[in-house]
């Protein structure tokens, strides 16, 4: 086919047609965009609700942290069957303790705190019941512990927590509250807390019998008081009054009697007043990157057991990131009056007495260190070892990790 | 009775011991602004601690040792640890 | 009764008495220096940035609650720099060093200036972080607030013209 011929005129005319066109296209696109960029620049900014994070608010985890404990312990107890029958068994033991805590933020006054502890306990010997309280010479332990705070104003602040912990002879219920009171624009808080624990558990003999079920019940109350005496320097004064009653004995722990031939069965009075005091005060000394803290405790109770309790610790910045901490804590106590570790043959049956070495009269030692990684933002990292020792037969290692902080 | 005694005795004696403490902590109170509070915060001071690493250490204390108490927590019972 | 006396003694000495000076209605003239090391003033700053609304972000690297506001305040800033809000962060009592420290890990996208010697938060009656100062052009502050809440925000838009 041939292409048609068109007339020179018209070729012209043709041209002209298509640059109008083409300049028109070119209009509508210059136009368009135009448009565009007007609406852009009239667009509404983010909205309220984004600009103040409301879009993602609500209720959301702002901490999360784990640790790994694990406790060594060997030594010697009366009140042990592994050993001799008058003589001090076998206390050695192998507790492992992973624990878990998650912060949840439901509002900007409402706090909670769960804390999810186990407890793995394996005994060398089946027979050292002090520790276990099963045929089998491991132990698991479970707990769930909820913490919720209440801010009502910016000065007044309510906290509930309510615990349930269970292993296998043993199941554990507790409820508490408290308040504080922050004065002085927050330079002084004064806080009030009570809490009841309800406890029940199988009635195991020292020969692994159970005879029913027993409960005992422990109401405590607590007041503490916080000052800043200074930009660097803190103090905290604390008194805890605790009630206990009903079964207070370890049912399977056993006294050696006079003779060496023979053991009973411990026996507890039915209630126990227990009173104690402590008072803290951390130094921050900014020149030196050191804090100083220190810390004591007397303890009373109606067992006729006090104690005293001084801890010492020194925190050092080895590096900007890094920090170190040296502690030693000195503990003695009296023991409590039926404490006894050759049982009279003529005690009546009725008469309380223990031969467990944790009552005893003793003097104990603690010396560790810890080592801490401030990693990025609000986490940390940390590895801590300590070392116990009892002069009454009890030495203890303790290893722990630990990871979280803040999100 | 006499034990009775000897506990208020001890405790009266203590108490009033800590009160002094605190008179004498309260003649050096220093109103601390919020906005200088970053000692405070540091990672060492007490507002920063573990709350699972002083768990761990006040249950094995609490396991190994006749004395609790007096740290905001409850003392006595809750389990089979012989507290 | 003789250790209830003293309890009380004790917590009146030490709960008496309120540290905070009077609040300023203008912004005060003090020297700072910026993030970077150049020293001005905040008014030469605020001429310098030409705003027409200037929100002012008081704050520290130790401030968790300072913390959770620094990311609203970035959205803040994205959403209305462009209709003449400018947001300034003010950090109070920390040096240099620590202040850039922070910037290095922290992206922050406004200007930081350093009041280490809390000389401008102290002329401004302010004791609490965070706190967030609303400023019109001339240095009147118009609002102060503990966060920036739904209320700073309405007050924010409407001093820049804007329909609620």
């Amino acid at each position: 086919m041939k292409a048609r011929q068109v007339p020179t005129a018209n070729r012209r005319g043709a041209a002209v047609a298509v640059g109008i066109e083409r300049g028109l296209r070119a209009a509508r696109l210059l136009a368009s965009g135009c448009f565009w960029i007007a609406a852009a620049a009239h667009a509404e900014p983010a909205s309220d609700a984004a600009i103040l994070g409301q879009s993602d608010q609500g209720v959301r985890i702002d901490e999360f942290r784990l640790r790994m404990t694990t406790f060594y312990q060997d030594g010697h107890g009366y009140q042990s069957q592994a050993g001799t029958i008058a003589g001090p068994g076998s206390e050695r033991a192998l507790i492992v303790q992973p624990m878990m805590l998650v912060g949840i933020r439901q509002s900007s006054r409402i706090h909670h705190e769960v804390v999810i502890p186990i407890d793995i306990v394996s005994a060398a010997s089946v027979n050292a019941l002090d520790v276990i309280s099963h045929a089998s010479a491991v132990n698991e332990a479970i707990g769930v512990e909820l913490t919720s705070r209440f801010d009502l104003t910016d000065d007044d602040r309510l906290t509930s927590n309510i615990t349930w912990h269970e292993e296998e002879p043993f199941g554990s219920g507790s409820f508490g509250l408290g308040y504080s009171r922050a004065m002085a624009d927050d330079n002084a808080t004064l806080g009030i807390s009570g809490q009841a624990t309800f406890d029940r558990f199988d009635y195991l003999q020292p020969n692994g019998d159970r005879y029913g079920r027993r409960n005992r019940t422990a109401l405590n109350g607590n007041l503490s008081f916080l000052q800043l005496l200074s930009p660097t320097t803190v103090f905290d004064a604390s008194y805890g009054l605790t009630f206990q009653q009903g079964t207070l004995e370890t049912s399977y722990n056993s006294v050696p009697m006079e003779g060496g031939t023979s053991r009973a069965k411990e026996l507890f009075p039915h209630s126990r007043t227990r009173h104690a005091v402590q008072a803290r005060v951390a130094q921050h000394l900014p020149e030196s990157h050191t804090t100083l803290r220190a810390a004591f405790r007397y303890y009373t109770d109606s067992f006729q057991l006090s104690a005293h309790t001084a801890e010492f610790e020194l925190h050092q910045y080895l590096f900007p990131r890094l920090l170190a901490r040296g502690s030693f804590r000195y503990y003695a106590q009296t023991g409590v009056d039926f404490f006894s570790s050759a049982l009279p043959l003529q005690t009546s049956p009725l008469q309380p007495r223990t031969a467990d070495s944790d009552l005893a009269e003793f003097h104990a030692q603690e010396y560790g260190l810890k080592l801490l990684w401030l990693v990025r933002g609000q986490s940390s990292l940390d590895i801590s070892w300590f070392h116990y020792s009892r002069d009454n037969g009890l030495d203890a290692n303790i290893i722990s990790f630990g990871y979280g902080g803040g999100l | 009775m006499e034990a009775n005694e000897r506990l208020g005795g001890a405790l009266r004696k203590l108490v009033f011991g800590l009160l002094l403490v605190l008179l004498s902590a309260s003649s050096a109170c220093a109103i601390v602004p919020q906005n200088r509070r970053q000692y405070l915060a540091d990672p060492s001071m007490p507002a920063q601690d573990d709350g699972l690493e002083r768990r761990a250490t006040r249950k094995f204390h609490t396991s190994r040792e006749g004395a609790a108490g007096a740290d905001g927590k409850p003392a006595g019972g809750g389990c089979s640890c012989g507290n | 009764m003789r250790a209830l006396i003293s309890i009380a003694i004790c917590l009146v000495g030490c709960a008496s008495g309120s540290a905070v000076a009077p609040r300023t209605a203008t912004l005060p003239a003090v020297a700072l220096t910026r993030s970077d090391g150049r020293a001005e003033s905040l008014q030469e700053a605020l001429a310098a940035l030409a705003g027409s609304v200037t929100v002012i972000d008081l704050w520290a690297t130790w401030c968790t609650a300072c913390e959770q506001e620094r990311p609203k305040l970035e959205r803040l800033s994205a959403a209305y720099a462009a209709r003449g809000l400018r947001v300034i962060g003010l950090n109070v009592g920390e040096s240099a060093s620590v202040v850039n420290a922070y910037l290095g890990e922290n992206r922050v996208s406004y200007p930081v200036y350093l009041d280490p010697d809390f000389r401008l938060a102290d002329a401004l009656g302010e004791k609490r972080l965070p706190t967030i100062l609303v400023v019109e052009p001339n240095g009147r502050i118009v609002h102060r607030s503990p966060s920036l809440n739904a209320e700073t925000l309405a007050l924010i838009k409407s001093k820049l013209s804007l329909a609620q």
